[in-house]
């Protein structure tokens, strides 16, 4: 194919993922992965106490933390946090889709200043997951017609605990692996069998230095909004998706992650919005920590290594996903299958709800503990710039940016 | 040397007060006037363009403060040259 052609099929490629971007506009705020009934939607704003003030801090910015870190999280213990305050649904969803899209700006402004963004790969990837959520969108709603509300549930936990307990258990694996061995990234076999496809147009994407086609990039991209639609965290798929499927470095992939986000949160944002449900007070104040956590964690990708970054997001998606399974027994309950005492039930919800903040402050601890570490870093070689530098403090290939 | 990085840390310190008393600033208007803001913000429509402008202001004025807090706190980025990932 001529260059001349190949460019005027990618601009094809582009203006037609654009046209349908915007006919999936309509309904995106569904995307929260949350099936909401009847009893969720309504549209009560509650009284803020210092202590919620506090709370939502706190989730802020060990959420903003993680998605600094490794491009997606801390969304998911944010809606049940609103829950738990009393918010309904409706609204805990639509602020918490509202505080992603400003958090999701930041991180990926400062990752961008770091080279570590691949912007042309996050807008194709963000455009295709907008489209996928609309499929999600109509699955769900499939479900929900065919087995009701509780059968919706038990369908998006069942997706979520396999989904998230294979490729957890295959991103630690790799981390490990990669740890023992000492080497820089790993590629899975799947990622050389992507690269022969060529079919045309093929995008150079210099951030992620790969070459992969269209046809692969917006499959993915693809997937990656039909499970956001599904369990809410599309960024668990999106990364290991650029990972294992196109060959993008883990680094580069939770840094695209937040361009995605970005366009994903936006578009679901306006739609809330336009509803009305987005409680502004909330959104704000769980900004006042994100935006804090987001650039910390930004920051943080930089003194680590990639398998850090992959050991990181494996512990979130096994724990969460252990989280989530104990809901699973409620809508069985609830489906009838299995009989529990209403105890039983809210033990089962209390614990699922506790393992999640846990999957946060793990994670947390772990991430801060890095950045302290690098902290120190920096300023012993600060303090040794003025005699012979030390290799064993810093290694010579880090410069400060 | 050191001269010109005390310089820059000193400025780094003023650019933190100066974001942090303006988002301090915006997070009282919004709740200093917090039934009215619900009020509108809740309409829906093209109310909406409201409640995502806050949300723009918010994550250039708040994310700024933060920007700079995080480098005054001492954490700041490392480059990697190759072979660093």
């Amino acid at each position: 194919m001529k260059p001349e052609q190949s460019k005027r099929a990618r601009n094809l490629a582009v203006m037609s993922l654009g046209a349908l971007t915007i006919l999936a506009v309509p309904g995106i705020g569904e995307a929260a992965g949350e099936a909401l009934g009847a009893a969720d939607i309504v549209k009560t704003f509650v009284e803020l106490t210092p202590a919620s003030v506090l709370f939502l801090f706190i989730l802020g910015f060990l959420g903003g933390l993680l998605s600094g870190f490794i491009g997606s999280g801390g969304a998911f213990v944010l809606t049940p946090g609103m829950m738990s305050l009393g918010v309904p649904g409706a609204v805990a969803v639509a602020t918490n889709m509202c505080h992603k899209f400003p958090k999701a700006l930041v991180g990926a402004y400062k990752r961008y200043k770091y080279g570590q963004v691949d912007i042309k790969l996050g807008l194709i990837m963000g455009i295709s997951a907008t489209i996928g959520v609309q499929i999600g969108i109509k699955v769900q709603k499939v479900i929900i017609e065919k087995w009701g509300a509780a059968g919706s549930n038990l369908y998006v936990s069942v997706v979520f605990v396999s989904i998230l307990t294979v490729l957890g258990a295959y991103i630690l694996y790799d981390a490990i692996t990669t740890m023992r061995g000492k080497s820089g990234n790993t590629t899975s076999p799947l990622v050389e069998k992507v690269k022969k496809i060529k079919i045309p147009p093929v995008l150079t994407f210099k951030a992620a230095d790969t070459k992969v086609s269209i046809w692969v990039t917006v499959p993915v991209g693809f997937c990656t909004g039909m499970l956001a639609a599904t369990i809410a965290v599309g960024g668990f798929i999106g990364v290991p998706g650029m990972i294992y499927v196109l060959g993008v470095p883990a680094i580069v992939a939770t840094a695209t992650e937040l361009v995605i986000a970005f366009v994903m949160g936006l578009s679901g944002s306006i739609t809330w919005a336009m509803g009305g449900y987005v409680d502004i007070r909330m959104v704000v104040l769980i900004l006042a920590g994100s935006l804090i956590g987001v650039q910390l964690g930004a920051v943080g990708t930089t003194y680590v290594k990639d398998y850090m970054i992959k050991f990181v997001m494996a512990t979130v998606m096994l724990i969460v996903s252990v989280s989530r399974g104990f809901a699973i027994p409620t809508y069985l309950n609830e489906l009838g299958v299995m009989h529990l005492t209403e105890s039983t039930i809210i033990t089962c919800k209390n614990i699922s709800f506790i393992i999640m903040c846990l999957a946060l402050a793990i994670s947390g601890v772990i991430v801060l503990g890095s950045m302290l570490k690098g902290r120190k870093t920096l300023l012993a070689a600060e303090a040794n710039e003025q005699g012979p530098a030390r290799q064993d403090i810093i290694p010579a290939n880090l410069t400060k940016v | 040397m050191t001269k010109l990085k005390e310089n820059s840390k000193t400025s780094t310190v003023k650019y933190a007060i100066f974001w942090g008393i303006i988002s301090i600033a915006a997070y009282l208007v919004l709740f200093l006037h917090e039934t009215t803001v619900t009020d509108y913000f809740s309409r829906g429509g093209y109310f909406a363009i409201l409640v995502i402008a806050t949300a723009f202001i918010f994550s250039i004025v708040h994310g700024s403060f933060a920007n700079y807090l995080v480098e005054a706190m001492g954490f700041k980025a490392i480059k990697h040259g190759k072979g660093g990932h």
